[in-house]
């Protein structure tokens, strides 16, 4: 089978798994309880509510130490088991009745097994063609947009997963690791952080028994498709028009409007980037419920009465658990979660300040931050330390911190020597520049600028400029200041055109508005926070990454508005609708007409690709032998395949053989070892500038090379990752000559080649060999 | 009352059912050949002493004609024996010299040898090391039979940089087993280590050795097991190496492993560990002799009385019968009966006449062959013993031809004595127990061949099962013997037919299973395939994943095994293969040019 079709099948898979649980199984379970909602709303509360489900028995069953694969199924399977319980409370004997009345006719011969099977069958066709049918009706329009959509986001990142086999960031390893550590009940391996994300993952790879790895390399895509998906929901809700929905998310992924920055990170899959998913759930929860309890204190006979509050403790309910997602996956989601609370509570300042509705909000926010932390609470009682990137969080709330250098790998790094000193690499480097515009600014200010004193409008004209150029170089992609201007419009658009509503008294929609507004001006701040002066709480490009999901949000709904203000008035529904269909093929022929189309990316990933099919293939030669072998090499497979085989740093392997005497004795105590090289050595995390001007194959001149003494990632980048590569190469040929036959190539193209070594396991092979490059003492 | 009608019909179906189970046994008896020995060949038919292979003289081989190999020790002891009878079966020439400098002295840079086998107790100078690392520049494999005295190596460390030894631990040390890997001889990993009462009487190997630290470049094939639980198991006294130096192998055997007839496999599985496709003959054949059975005279009354209360015949059939039918059930090994119609031939006791026929019959069914053995213990001699024993069998199965005979320890003029009498004169093949300088199997004269029983099927030691499956690898060949006399003339404390019953069964059952591929043959059908092998020559070519065999023979089928690396055969023109173990088949050719395809022994599923 070839690696192109593997990730195809591999991608569709995890997709099916992860939806299923999080969605059909749900589904359901809730089905005749969410019947009155709208499909959006429906897809919405079972997607929350499986994911939370999910996230939480996983806690609960790791704090218990029973997290196994059996009682992971007997937690997904307990609000079955409870609804038949009380679905047969008082029904027994009929049921038992039925149940032997079925068997008597079974064995009499009354009705064959056939017809039984047939009857089956029918019904079963006949309940899952309804509830298809059921799904889709009167959205036949809107599927075939949504699948549009689909295509598109599968069209410009899918197509980077068959071009790209390996993990795109370094931390996702460190990720990789706590994963497997929760295969061993241990929840916070390297201390207490997030570990949503973690906890789904770590749950479809053991329900279904899909590789962590393949997972992990893959499951961004599922991300991206939900995290798409999501701003279609939210916008589904409400906006008043009925297919503009579709523009935001086309908007989006289609047009090359916002800086690769912006979604590079979306091609790994990491958890800033799930906890996204639930961020405008979140806010639209919250949103509903605004509306929602108004109309049920509205529909009160008497003002003196208690209203009926099961529609708006649902919203609150699904608020909740939306809000306590985004912080269970990552503190970063919580953060902008938070501002759109914010935003709403200021939109829907007429109802927030009423203690009615204040204290439901309130209690519901604490009882949410309360759920997710519980969890970390617990462990951190028990003695589990903080990870090192809650501590440095801790600090940069604290103002003492640098919001540049989340060290989410910083344990792991002492013991595999893998990872790198900063958590994400590759996101750093993209970002160095900006970054250090960032930090610099404000003391180059101190430092140059002279102290006078400037009017208000002098400094709101300073302010301006300072907030300017952050969007300008963080969010806007197009050189031409007006896309700038163009935010600030969108900003300030969202919140004069809610005056209009609130003049009609469409108070929702306007507060609605207002409420993104808010929020995307304090996303805006927070993006511009050290131009301000003020503290940095996260940095500028990973904060461009929620600016940029929320601008096309800002900008359907202001075109929804504008609809809505234009032909709201119509009692012809149908032509809102038609505007806002036209609307969605105007958008296409402007982003075509102006050549804003995006173009697919390729992001390059930290291996080759090679490596990863010889991964996949000695995992598969090696089923059912697992600790019966070694993957010698410089990538990401120690935590790959942890759970299977071992590993050797190819760095830590030099380094033992680099002086050696006739009594040295290196040995890797498996049964095979596989050696992976690469002839053509890869730019590590692109970090080589003049990687193209230098000879980056395997050659005698590198391996000449003094090994690099330098320690987590630096030997394997720039031109230490050469020498390695050459050195190793070299070592192989020179062991080849000494066992041509217990050595053989295992996979070999232009670019890289995987030796495996079969030894006997009583009598190892001594590596430690002079190979030409490394020193032997006498 | 039963009526009429019900009564016929129940008649005619006890009718029915009655001749449906008399028939089989009544077909089977009628249809029984028995007065035939289907093994006897027409010995005009059968290849000849002087068609056999010989082999090349210095000549030839400096030509490049032939495949040679040099032996550099002592020409006089039993190890030169060993390299001849070797490079015989391994299709060789093989020539020996007493020193390094006078194998140089004739060394001809354009013929090398496939291999060099040194004795380490003679040679072990510093020139002798430094001339030999000079032979594997020349790709020239070196295997030391024996390694020089511990305080030799100690003292020549060019010598221990040869053999890869980086340094020497103690002279000598005491294991408790020894770790045989899968790879160097056939039948897989094995441990020679008694962990029980049982097993301790089969060590009966060297237990002592001198103690050395490999290097890189070396991969062991066994090494011995120590005790102390201290030891790291890396650490343990390595027996058979292999060193890579310059462009080829020095191998090094650690102890009296190879001073025996066990050599003839290593030596092989070394020839197959130096290139990466190696064919090479067998013979395929694994006998089973039950020696002196059936015996057919009432004699030793007084003891088959105490042990079984029953007489000798009726113990040869009642009692060891259905253990040896079982035996032949289970195993893989084609069961020949050597007859011993008496043992005394002065006495009164008279063979068992309907025994003759009953048993011909037997062994017909189970497709045995029947033998005639050379015991007797009274003062008749051979020719005697053997006229009376014609007789008998003119009288029960007359125009039963003999092809197989028992000779045990005689002597050669015994055995040509023996061979011209009437009852043998058509044997095609003489057994004889294993004498060490006659070798395993050969030609007596120009029509008839000799093969030795290598094994006791009633003890089988650490020692013997390495010597089997060396036999097994060199010549895909084993020989057991089931001496029933030790059932039917027991001596005061040796054990009883209960106790001999479950080692022999036990024995094949347990030791012969790695070897289950390779035909089970009787001394007749042994016969044929021994002579096929001596008498055939073959070449083979390879390419990249392509092997070609050319058997210069007419007597075909002939076996062949081929032991490759890394791969596995495709497909076969010519012939057909087994597989033995991994990377080690059988191959028949039943044509004189056989195409072997191979391809990689795993192929990825992933692919780009």
């Amino acid at each position: 089978m070839s690696m192109t079709m593997l990730t195809i099948l591999d991608f569709i898979k995890m997709f099916v798994l992860y939806s299923g649980i999080t969605i059909v199984i749900p589904y359901l379970y809730l089905r005749k309880r969410i019947i009155s909602y709208s499909l959006t709303m429906k897809l919405l509360i079972c997607y929350m509510v499986g994911n939370f489900y999910i996230m939480n028995m996983v806690f609960v069953l790791e704090l218990l130490h029973i997290s196994y694969r059996i009682t992971l199924i007997i937690g997904t399977l307990v609000p079955f088991i409870i609804l038949l319980v009380k679905k047969c409370r008082g029904k027994t004997r009929k049921i038992l009745e039925n149940f032997l009345d079925f068997i008597q006719k079974l064995v009499s011969g009354s009705i064959g097994v056939k017809t039984y099977l047939y009857r089956w069958s029918a019904k079963l066709r006949k309940w899952i063609w309804g509830n298809i049918k059921g799904f889709f009706k009167n959205h036949i329009i809107d599927a075939v947009l949504a699948l549009g959509v689909f295509v598109l986001v599968l069209w410009i990142f899918g197509s980077n997963a068959l071009n790209s086999y390996g993990y795109g960031a370094s931390d996702i390893p460190v990720h990789n690791y706590w994963i497997n550590a929760l295969s061993d009940n241990k929840l916070f391996v390297a201390g207490v952080y997030p570990m949503g994300f973690h906890a789904v993952i770590y749950y479809i790879h053991a329900v279904f028994g899909m590789h962590t790895y393949v997972l992990l390399r893959l499951f961004w895509l599922v991300q991206v498709i939900y995290i798409v998906f999501m701003i279609t929901a939210f916008l589904k809700v409400v906006c008043r028009t009925r297919f503009i929905a579709h523009i935001g998310p086309a908007i989006y992924v289609g047009t090359g409007l916002f800086p690769v920055h912006t979604y590079s990170r979306f091609y790994s899959s990491l958890p800033q980037e799930y906890g996204m998913i639930f961020i405008l759930p979140s806010a639209l929860f919250a949103i509903e419920f605004f509306r929602q309890y108004s109309v049920e204190l509205k529909n009160r006979k008497d003002k003196t009465d208690r209203p009926d509050k099961k529609e708006s403790r649902r919203y609150l309910m699904l608020f909740a658990i939306s809000f306590s997602m985004t912080l269970a996956v990552h503190f970063y989601n919580t953060m902008i979660a938070g501002f759109f609370c914010v935003g709403i509570a200021a939109g829907f300042f007429f109802r927030f300040l009423r203690w009615k509705y204040f204290k439901r909000i309130m209690l519901t926010g604490i009882i949410s931050v309360c759920i997710a932390a519980a969890p970390m609470v617990i462990a951190f009682v028990c003695g589990t330390p903080l990870q090192g990137s809650l501590g440095w969080g801790m600090s940069v709330i604290n103002g003492n911190g640098d919001s540049d250098e989340e060290d989410v790998n910083e344990d792991v790094t002492q013991s595999t020597e893998q990872a790198p000193a900063a958590d994400n690499v590759q996101n750093n480097i993209q970002n160095s520049g900006n970054s250090e515009t960032d930090n610099t600014t404000p003391d180059a200010n101190a430092t140059t600028e002279p102290v006078v004193k400037a009017s208000i409008k002098d400094k709101l004209v300073e302010i301006f400029g300072k907030v300017f150029s952050t969007v300008d170089e963080f969010v806007v992609n197009p050189k031409d200041n007006i896309y700038t201007y163009a935010v600030f419009g969108i900003i300030a658009l969202l919140a004069v055109l809610p005056l209009i509503f609130f003049a009609f008294r469409k108070t929702d929609y306007a507060a609605s508005l207002l409420s993104l507004s808010v929020c995307m001006f304090l996303v805006m701040c927070l993006q511009a926070a050290s131009g301000l002066g003020l503290p940095q709480l996260m940095d500028g490009a990973r904060c461009s990454i929620f600016f940029a999901y929320l601008i096309p949000v800002g900008i359907t709904l202001i075109i929804d508005a504008v609809l809505y203000i234009l032909m709201g008035w119509i009692r012809l529904k149908w032509i809102m609708n038609f505007a806002s269909f036209a609307m969605i093929i105007c958008i296409i022929y402007l982003a075509v007409d102006y050549d804003m189309v995006r173009e697919p990316r390729f992001s390059g990933s930290l291996e080759s690709n090679e490596a990863i099919m010889c991964v996949a293939n000695i995992l598969k030669d090696n089923e059912g032998e697992n600790g019966t072998w070694t993957i010698c090499s410089a990538n990401d497979e120690l935590r790959m395949t942890e759970e299977y085989g071992y590993h050797e740093e190819i760095i830590s392997f030099l380094r033992k053989i680099e002086y050696i005497s006739e009594y040295s004795q290196v040995t890797i105590p498996t049964h095979m070892i596989y050696f992976f090289i690469e002839k053509n050595v890869i730019n590590y995390a692109g970090v080589m500038g003049n990687y193209n001007s230098v000879d980056h194959k395997v050659s005698p001149e590198w391996a000449k090379e003094a090994v690099p003494n330098t320690g987590g990632l630096d030997p394997y980048m720039r031109t230490n990752r050469m020498i390695v590569m050459s050195r190793m190469y070299y070592w192989a040929q020179e062991f080849m000559k000494l066992f041509p036959d217990e050595m053989e190539i295992y996979f070999e193209n232009d670019d890289f080649v995987c030796y495996v070594v079969e030894q006997e396991d009583y009598a190892l092979f001594n590596l430690a060999i002079d190979y030409g490059y490394n020193s032997v003492v006498e | 009352m039963i009526t009429k009608r019900n009564f016929f019909s129940i008649i005619i179906i006890m009718a029915v059912i009655l001749f449906l189970f008399q028939f089989t046994g009544v077909a089977k008896d009628i249809w029984n050949d028995y007065k035939t020995n289907e093994y006897a060949a027409n010995a005009e038919e059968l290849p000849k002493e002087s068609d056999s292979f010989s082999q090349a003289s210095y000549f030839d081989v400096e030509n490049g004609r032939e495949p040679f190999a040099v032996y550099i020790g002592p020409d006089e002891g039993a190890m030169w024996n060993i390299m001849k009878e070797w490079a015989k079966y391994a299709k060789m020439s093989m020539f020996c010299y007493e020193s390094i400098a006078d194998y140089d002295s004739v060394l001809n840079p354009a013929a090398l040898p496939e291999m060099i086998i040194v004795d380490g107790k003679h040679i072990y100078s510093e020139a002798d090391a430094s001339r030999i690392r000079q032979y594997t520049m020349l790709s020239i494999n070196v295997v030391f039979s024996s390694l020089p005295e511990y305080y030799h190596i100690m003292n020549n460390t060019k010598l221990r940089k040869l053999l890869g030894i980086k340094y020497l631990m103690a002279g000598n040390i005491e294991v408790c087993g020894y770790h045989l890997f899968q790879g160097l001889i056939l039948g897989g990993e094995i441990r020679y280590m008694a962990l029980d009462e049982e097993a301790e009487k089969r060590q009966d190997m060297d237990l002592e050795l001198p103690w050395y630290m490999l290097g890189g470049g070396t991969k062991i094939y066994m090494k011995g097991i120590m005790e102390d639980e201290n030891i790291d198991t890396e650490e343990y006294p390595p027996v058979i190496w292999r060193h890579s130096v310059n462009n080829a192998y020095v191998f090094a055997v650690n102890g009296s492993f190879m001073q025996d007839i066990t050599a003839i496999g290593i030596l092989q599985g070394m020839r197959a560990e130096t290139v990466t496709n190696m064919v090479y003959p067998v013979i395929n054949a694994q006998i089973l002799v039950i020696n002196n059975y059936p015996a057919l005279s009432d004699e030793n009354s007084d003891k088959m009385d105490e042990l079984f209360s029953q007489s000798m015949p009726a113990v040869c059939r009642e009692v060891i019968w259905p253990s040896i039918s079982a035996v032949n059930a289970q195993n893989n090994l084609g069961v020949t009966c050597m007859f011993s119609p008496q043992r005394y031939y002065n006495d009164d006791a008279e063979p068992a006449e309907d025994d003759v026929q009953y048993y011909l019959k037997l062994f017909k069914e189970i497709k045995a062959e029947a033998g005639l053995s050379y015991v007797h213990s009274d003062d008749t001699d051979i020719a005697g013993k053997l006229d009376e024993d014609n007789e008998l069998f003119d009288r029960t199965v007359s125009g039963y031809t003999f092809s197989s005979f028992y000779a045990g320890r005689m002597t050669d003029a015994q055995i040509r004595e023996a061979l011209d009498t009437e009852l043998l004169g058509n044997v095609q093949s003489v057994l004889t127990d294993y004498e060490p300088q006659e070798g395993i199997l050969g030609y007596i004269d120009e029509n008839i061949t000799w093969q030795s029983i290598m094994t006791d099927a009633y003890r089988h030691t650490y020692s013997d099962n390495l010597c089997m499956r060396s036999i097994q690898s060199a010549l895909g060949y084993s020989s057991v013997s089931a001496d029933m006399d030790r059932v039917l003339y027991p001596k005061e404390g040796e054990e009883t037919w209960e106790e001999l019953s479950k080692v022999y069964s036990g024995n094949l059952y347990t030791y012969w299973k790695p070897f289950n591929v390779f035909d089970a043959a009787t001394v007749s059908e042994s016969d044929a395939r021994t002579r096929n092998f001596l008498n055939m020559n073959y070449s083979y070519e390879e390419t990249d994943d392509m092997v070609n065999i050319s058997v210069e023979s007419d007597n075909l089928p002939v076996w062949f095994i081929f032991r490759t690396n890394n791969r596995v055969i495709d497909e076969i023109e010519g012939g057909s293969f087994a597989l033995i173990e991994n990377e080690a088949y059988l191959i028949r050719v039943d044509e004189k040019e056989v195409t072997i395809k191979l391809k990689p022994h795993s192929e990825r599923y992933y692919y780009e």
